[in-house]
């Protein structure tokens, strides 16, 4: 029995300290709800200036209607998936593959399971100029990890405090009664937890760290060093996604998924915070 | 007399500047009447036309840059430098420089000539002329001394005292153009020579180009009988121009220390020419009875002969690549579907000027191919410039089937072969799947934009029409709500369920344990005893509770049977546990007390009864916090 308890105890307590960060970052990312504007209000604003920019857009005055996309997601209103849906779809019609791209990626970290933008940013990277190459490991990756594409932050977190819940129920009827349905179960819940609060931790850092970044104009040089002196290794078009991996004043050293580092101007990138 | 002498030198002072006033205003008269005809005459033309020489004076076989600069104009003819008996004047490049200073546009053109002397003697270069709009316009000339060098190889050794000997050498006097040769400059410093601070110092290789990366061994050598520590640095080279080519002589600097005594300095340090010596130090230097004198030894400059490449079965689309390359072929996948990419590599690799290797072309029917810059690798291996150049194609079908990729192939010139041939990589085959047809969500929008995928797709899929609320704004607010409670409310249950357990598990367990903790309540429960022993005028029967009330207690506190624990035992075990002696005379006192109690009809009545369960309580209190007795 004591043999038993000790590790699960220590398991709870590694638990607890393994979500301290996420919580707070998350608490603070949902806001008191003293600070935030009235949902009905804002809901009501939200609903009235969604519908004018709709309007626009089926009008055919994209321009205008992007505007007023990027006016809702800018301010403290609510950012839904579908407003950056709609606002990648504006942007695709002003040719402006790499905003589009960045906005169906916002759209996703909301409603990472919505077909209508997965369809729409795989047909917009299919007309970009660069084609990357993924490395398969990635693509095994995210297989093996589904259950982090598949969900977002929040959904990721209730996962985990489900599961949390489930291991604590367990562990505490583990205590009061030997049985090895019980300690299996313990142990099940467990691993859910660590995965599901792991998934957690990872949004809540690529939140607060984003990475993601997208060319967000025709053509950008990538240089080998932070400056325009520096050698042009090559050149990346409008819409060709990477990863960032640091900064100097004015450059970002990249990383493409096939592997290419290099150093592009950040005015001609736009992170997918 | 001094007065006089005083005066006589400030007149003589007064009209020497009186003298030169009058010089300045003649100067500033004739400025003034020639400066507006001058500038006419500039005006008139447009032109001015400047030479300039890098250097006046030079030695044989060295190359130096001769600028002709034309200012005023952008639009005139190249200029036309005479040719002048003795020296080769080749065209090497041309600039243009536009300044706008004072709103005004002043452009300049610079053509940059490498002259290069064929034997010595003072020569005269110029006037270069040069013609806009029928007028000629004619520079001024400049002077160039061109001098013997140094005799180097066996002769240098004779000038340097012979402990240094210098030679250059190339690994093939008669390449061709593009070929890589080695100019190898070796140097030898005979043993024990205190040498030090050696640098060496290339001639200007204008009709060479060069990747900059050199080599360096070291290894000894006898020579004349003598032991010569050697030096040779190897530079890869590659001739960009046909013809004879001259290679000026290589200079070595450095210091030699002319001392009898000088074995003191016999270090390896002081071997290293090109290390500062650590007896250069100062500190060093007032213990040295010789004298460093500093030394320069030449090379006898090289001639080659560069032969041009065969115009014979010269191939199409052949840039100049000189060398011996292979190339490979790879596809990151064999299947892909229509619309999305694979990457095709090609890898060449191999010796020569790979930089000058043209890129392969590709084209392929219904397949669009995207081509990137080529990543160039290149080092020195054995003196040998190796490279490889790699370049990604990304191939999109356009159509479904089986693609077949030609051959790709890249030409170049073998000069160990004398022939042009050509690396190539390839075939390849691509299957070309169907597209992914999209899966749509039920119909969120109708509109024009909603095409089912696949091929046929031509637009994205419509708007949405209502803002939401998606998954995770209903989410959000629950866990907002929750988070609280959320995280610490199952940790402090299964830390308070685990207490519990741990304890009941103890008290099972533990018989020690279990009895100090409950002590007190089998204490209690006899005092329980005597009050009802006590209403029932039970007067033994309440001495008798009292006193088990402590035995009892402090049997369980103690750990020790309970049962025949008489005052004497008592009093030995809490004399063992350093319990106050106030407290213990008091208890012994108390159970004493009791057994004569039991026996004495003396004692007996409510108030004697009352005042020792008192005691016995009183006892117990104390007991609870007398710190010798707690575990």
């Amino acid at each position: 029995m004591r043999s038993f308890v000790r590790p699960i105890f220590l398991f709870a307590l590694f638990l607890f300290l393994l979500t301290t960060s996420p919580v707070v970052s998350t608490h603070e990312a949902y806001g008191s709800p003293d600070k935030q504007a009235s949902p009905a209000v804002r809901e009501h604003e939200v609903n009235n200036v969604f519908d004018i920019a709709n309007e626009e857009y089926k009008a055919g005055n994209f321009e205008d209607a992007a505007k007023l996309y990027e006016g809702l997601v800018s301010g403290p209103g609510l950012k839904t998936a579908d407003i950056y849906y709609n606002l990648g779809n504006a942007c695709f019609k002003l040719h402006k593959y790499g905003k589009a791209i960045a906005s169906y990626q916002r759209a996703l970290r909301l409603a990472p399971r919505e077909q209508d933008v997965l369809a729409n940013l795989r047909y917009v990277r299919s007309l970009t100029k660069d084609k990357i190459d993924r490395p398969r490991s990635t693509e095994m990756l995210q297989g093996l990890l589904f259950f982090h594409y598949a969900l977002n932050r929040p959904e990721s977190e209730a996962a985990f405090l489900a599961a949390y819940f489930a291991t604590a129920l367990f562990a505490i009827a583990c205590l009061f009664r030997k049985a090895k349905t019980l300690k299996w179960l313990t142990i099940a819940s467990l691993v859910l937890a660590l995965t599901f609060g792991a998934s957690t931790a990872m949004h809540a850092y690529r939140a607060a760290h984003p990475v993601d970044a997208v060319v967000s104009v025709e053509e950008t040089g990538v240089h080998t060093g932070p400056g325009d002196t520096y050698i042009l290794a090559f050149n990346l078009h409008d819409g060709a996604e990477f990863e960032v991996r640091s900064r100097v004043e004015g450059w970002l050293q990249v990383e493409l998924p096939d592997g290419r580092r290099g150093w592009v101007r950040d005015s001609h990138v736009e992170i997918i915070s | 007399m001094s007065e006089k002498f005083r005066f006589l030198k400030f007149l003589v002072a007064v009209t020497r500047h009186m003298m030169w006033k009058g010089v300045a205003f003649v100067l500033l008269l004739a400025m003034s009447v020639s400066a507006p005809a001058a500038l006419a005459a500039t005006s008139q033309s447009g032109l001015s036309v400047e030479l300039e020489l890098s250097k006046t004076q030079v030695e044989l076989g060295e190359p130096v840059a001769l600028k002709v600069s034309i200012s005023g104009s952008s639009d005139s003819a190249e200029p036309v430098v005479p040719d002048v008996d003795g020296l080769q004047i080749t065209l090497q490049g041309r600039a243009q420089s536009v300044q706008i200073v004072n709103m005004e546009v002043k452009t300049s053109r610079i053509f940059t000539y490498v002259v290069t002397a064929r034997r010595k003697g003072e020569f005269t270069i110029g006037p270069a002329e040069v013609t806009r709009k029928g007028q000629t316009i004619k520079s001024d000339t400049v002077r160039l001394v061109v001098a013997e060098p140094p005799r180097s190889q066996p002769t240098a050794t004779t000038q340097q005292g012979g402990n240094v000997i210098v030679e250059a050498s190339v690994t093939n006097a008669n390449p061709y153009v593009g070929q890589q040769i080695t100019l190898l400059f070796r140097f030898a410093r005979k043993a024990g020579a205190s040498i030090g601070n050696g640098s060496y110092e290339l001639p200007s290789l204008y009709n060479f180009w060069s990747e900059g990366i050199e080599s360096r061994r070291e290894y000894a050598q006898r020579i004349r009988d003598s032991d010569y520590i050697v030096t040779e640095v190897a530079v890869p080279i590659f001739p960009i121009t046909e013809g004879d080519i001259d290679i000026g002589a290589i200079a070595l600097r450095y210091d030699e220390l002319v001392d009898s005594s000088h074995s003191r300095f016999d270090s390896p340090l002081l071997n290293d020419p090109f290390a500062r010596s650590f007896f250069d130090d100062d500190f060093f230097k007032i213990f040295r009875s010789g004298e460093v004198v500093k030394k320069t030894a030449y090379t006898a400059p090289i001639r080659i002969h560069v032969r041009p490449l065969p115009d014979e079965k010269r191939p199409n689309g052949f840039k100049g690549g000189v060398g011996n390359f292979t190339m490979t072929g790879r596809l990151s996948g064999n299947e892909v579907k229509v619309g999305e990419s694979v990457t095709l590599t090609i890898t060449l690799s191999g010796e020569g000027n790979i930089r000058d290797m043209s890129d392969p072309k590709l084209e392929v029917e219904g397949v669009k191919v995207y081509s990137d810059t080529p990543s160039i690798n290149v080092k020195n291996y054995h003196d040998v410039i190796v490279g490889e150049k790699v370049y990604k194609l990304a191939i999109v079908p356009q159509r479904e089937g089986e693609i077949d990729i030609p051959k790709i192939s890249i030409s170049y010139f073998n000069p160990a072969t004398g022939r042009y041939e050509a690396a190539a990589a390839g075939p390849l085959t691509l299957k070309a799947l169907p597209a992914e047809r999209e899966v749509l969500t039920p119909p969120s929008a109708t509109g024009p934009e909603r095409v089912v995928g696949g091929q046929g797709r031509q637009d994205i899929l419509p708007i949405h029409e209502r803002v939401g609320p998606v998954a995770s704004n209903r989410v959000t607010p629950w866990l907002a709500a929750v988070w609280p409670i959320a995280y610490s409310l199952p940790l402090l249950a299964y830390a308070l369920c685990f207490v519990l357990v741990k304890r009941r598990e103890r008290l099972r367990t533990d018989t020690a344990y279990r009895r100090y903790k409950f002590a007190t309540r089998t204490a209690e429960s006899y005092i329980k005893d005597a009050h009802a022993a006590m209403a029932s005028k039970k007067w033994d029967e309440v001495f008798t509770k009292c006193s088990r009330a402590v035995t009892d207690y402090l049997a369980d506190k103690l750990n020790v049977p309970a049962s025949g624990l008489t005052p004497a035992d008592v009093k030995a075990e809490l004399s063992s546990r350093r319990v106050s002696e106030a407290l213990l005379k008091e208890t012994i006192e108390f159970l004493e007390a009791c057994d004569y109690g039991r026996f004495a009809s003396s004692r007996r009545g409510p108030k004697v009864a009352r005042e020792y369960i008192e005691r016995a309580q009183y006892l117990i209190d104390r007991f609870e916090e007398e710190e010798a007795i707690k575990q």
